[in-house]
């Protein structure tokens, strides 16, 4: 195999899993957020 | 009181510590941002091809960091986790099992370009050598830090729990850093040091600082974006975060 072949996968493992770590936690925030209105929705009266 | 302990227990309140994430994670992954950009194009475009190692030596520019990163992020969480299950800070239990998963990011990162470059190199993707072999208990160490964290119902006493793994697997942290003295390695011995002089031509060395840096600089936005996440998550229903999150659509 070329050597950069094995730079391009060595680098592109690295931006997969920094984009996986930069948008788990946003997605999970969504989510949090999005629960706590959904919350504040059934605690007020219809 | 003196300002820095006012700050630090004020910025120690959930709603406080909401809004100092809230506010600083994303200049710290733009910041980062750019520094991976240059660093990335000095490391692939700018500097020459080494002279043993040829094209793929490139590959050392995110593995050294990314190793670095994996150590450093272990000791801060054990460190959070001591202070936490010592004064009960909450903020240092976010901030140290909001920590597993970006360590644990970093420790993949370091196991993956390495396994890649030895390919090339040693003419093999992995052998049991003992940095090779202690770097990968500490991947283990960080699943097993995330998985005690879910593993029990109760935030507080998961984090307990989670955060004494954490201290007591700080032991192979000194097992991964000096592997290549204590053993006969494979891997190759320091090449940087922060004291003295340094194998590396300066020249080659400036892409390197710079991935060093913003691997930093991603860790500060990527831990105060997690955390706020287990800060909102154990938050819900108190009414601070109602009052600020109760509209969004």
């Amino acid at each position: 195999m070329n050597p950069w072949n094995y730079v391009a996968l060595a680098y592109g493992a690295f931006a997969l899993l920094l984009c996986w770590d930069f948008l788990a936690p946003r997605l999970a925030l969504k989510k949090s957020v999005r629960a706590v209105a959904l919350r504040l929705l059934r605690r007020k009266p219809l | 009181m003196n300002k820095v302990i006012l700050w630090f227990n004020q910025t120690g309140s959930p709603a406080r510590f909401d809004a100092f994430a809230a506010r600083w994670s994303r200049p710290s992954f733009i910041l980062a941002f750019i520094l991976l950009a240059v660093g990335i194009y000095g490391a692939l475009f700018s500097v020459p091809a080494d002279y043993k190692q040829g094209e793929s030596f490139r590959i050392l520019y995110i593995h050294v960091p990314a190793a670095w990163m994996s150590l450093m992020i272990f000791v801060i969480m054990a460190l959070q986790s001591a202070i936490a299950l010592v004064w009960r800070i909450k903020i240092c239990e976010l901030i140290a099992m909001a920590s597993a998963p970006v360590g644990a990011m970093f420790t993949a990162v370091t196991l993956i370009s390495g396994a890649v470059w030895g390919k090339p190199t040693w003419g093999t993707w992995w052998t049991w050598d003992p940095r090779l072999t202690s770097e990968l208990v500490l991947l283990f160490l960080y699943l097993g830090v995330m998985g005690l964290y879910s593993a029990i119902d109760d935030r507080r006493a998961a984090a307990r729990a989670a955060g004494f793994l954490a201290i007591i697997g700080t032991v192979n942290v000194p097992i991964v850093h000096f592997a290549v003295t204590w053993w006969n390695t494979l891997h190759q011995g320091e090449t940087i040091r922060l004291i003295g002089p340094s194998k590396m031509d300066g020249s080659m060395l400036w892409p390197l600082l710079t991935l060093v840096v913003a691997t930093k600089l991603w860790y500060i936005g990527s831990v105060l974006a997690r955390a706020r996440v287990l800060n909102l998550q154990q938050e819900s229903q108190k009414q601070w975060a109602i009052e600020r999150y109760g509209d969004t659509p």
